[in-house]
């Protein structure tokens, strides 16, 4: 019997298929209603390093869900 | 030189992924791969600029303005580029509006797919397992955990945001908003009424 080819490093199940998947609980009466943009300031820099850098185009959308 | 304390875990050094952050910022700059200024330009975007009060505008003249309403359904991307509020992860918005009969909620089952543009940066709860999962499996539970119950008899419409396509809520208007200006009735518009997990209210008194 042929084997079923190895898949794409990019088509594996990963976390970014959630809808309607079971086990995730959490209780969202707990969320914080006054959360800061940025709850670390690192976590701005974060984002706006992330941004400039990809001004050069050497990712996609789905490589940089891959990454996360 | 050394700094350890006997009685506690000494804080100086920032955490890892800091760190890490700061090493890779480095070498980008000395690169020449990102600019200082265009770093500090993006977080005071974010920070100040960019934010659900855009989306509450755009809410609160719909409500206001029958007018603007109907070219805001007609043509939303043009009208939200004519306010000036189009840009990064908001190219191609689509509003969908609550009604008596039906109540809509937004998620990004994918990642954390949002309308930068018009709320800002989406809050971690947005990008949690449990809401991505949750909200399509068990809308109704997940919005009674948000304070949210809605009647029997209210249908729930949720919407999974793609790579291309956000989705933004136009919440029913409360009655208190009748002859206001947009300007006050935007008040109202809270941004997790925009996303679907609340409903539009009178605003939170100010903490001060």
């Amino acid at each position: 019997m042929a084997r079923a080819p190895a898949p794409h490093p990019l088509s594996r199940n990963l976390p970014h298929d959630l809808g309607g998947q079971a086990g995730y609980r959490y209780d969202f009466g707990s969320v914080q209603a006054d959360e800061p943009v940025f709850s670390e300031t690192w976590h701005g820099r974060a984002l706006a390093v992330t941004i400039a850098a990809a001004a050069h185009g050497k990712w996609n959308l789905d490589a940089s869900r891959h990454a996360r | 030189m050394p700094h350890d304390h006997d009685d506690h875990a000494h804080h100086l050094l920032p955490s890892d992924p800091e760190l890490k952050l700061k090493a890779l910022e480095q070498i980008l700059l000395d690169k020449g791969l990102v600019q200082a200024e265009a770093i500090d330009e993006i977080i005071d975007s974010y920070a100040h600029k960019i934010g659900p009060h855009r989306g509450a505008e755009l809410v609160a003249r719909a409500w206001t303005d029958i007018a603007f309403k109907e070219q805001l359904f007609e043509n939303t991307d043009a009208v939200i580029t004519e306010m000036g509020f189009s840009g990064r992860q908001g190219e191609h918005v689509v509003i969908v509006e609550n009604t008596p009969e039906c109540h809509n909620l937004v998620v990004c089952t994918l990642c954390s797919c949002y309308p930068w543009p018009l709320l800002g940066i989406p809050p971690s709860w947005y990008k949690s397992d449990a809401y991505r999962s949750r909200a399509v499996s068990e809308p109704r539970t997940v919005l009674a955990e948000f304070g949210l119950e809605l009647a029997e008899d209210v249908s729930v419409r949720v919407w999974d945001s793609t790579a291309e396509i956000r989705y933004l809520v136009l919440p029913m208007p409360p009655d208190e908003i009748s002859g206001l200006s947009w300007q006050d009735a935007a008040q109202y518009v809270s941004r997790d009424a925009m996303i679907g997990t609340a409903i539009a209210a009178a605003p939170l008194p100010d903490k001060g």
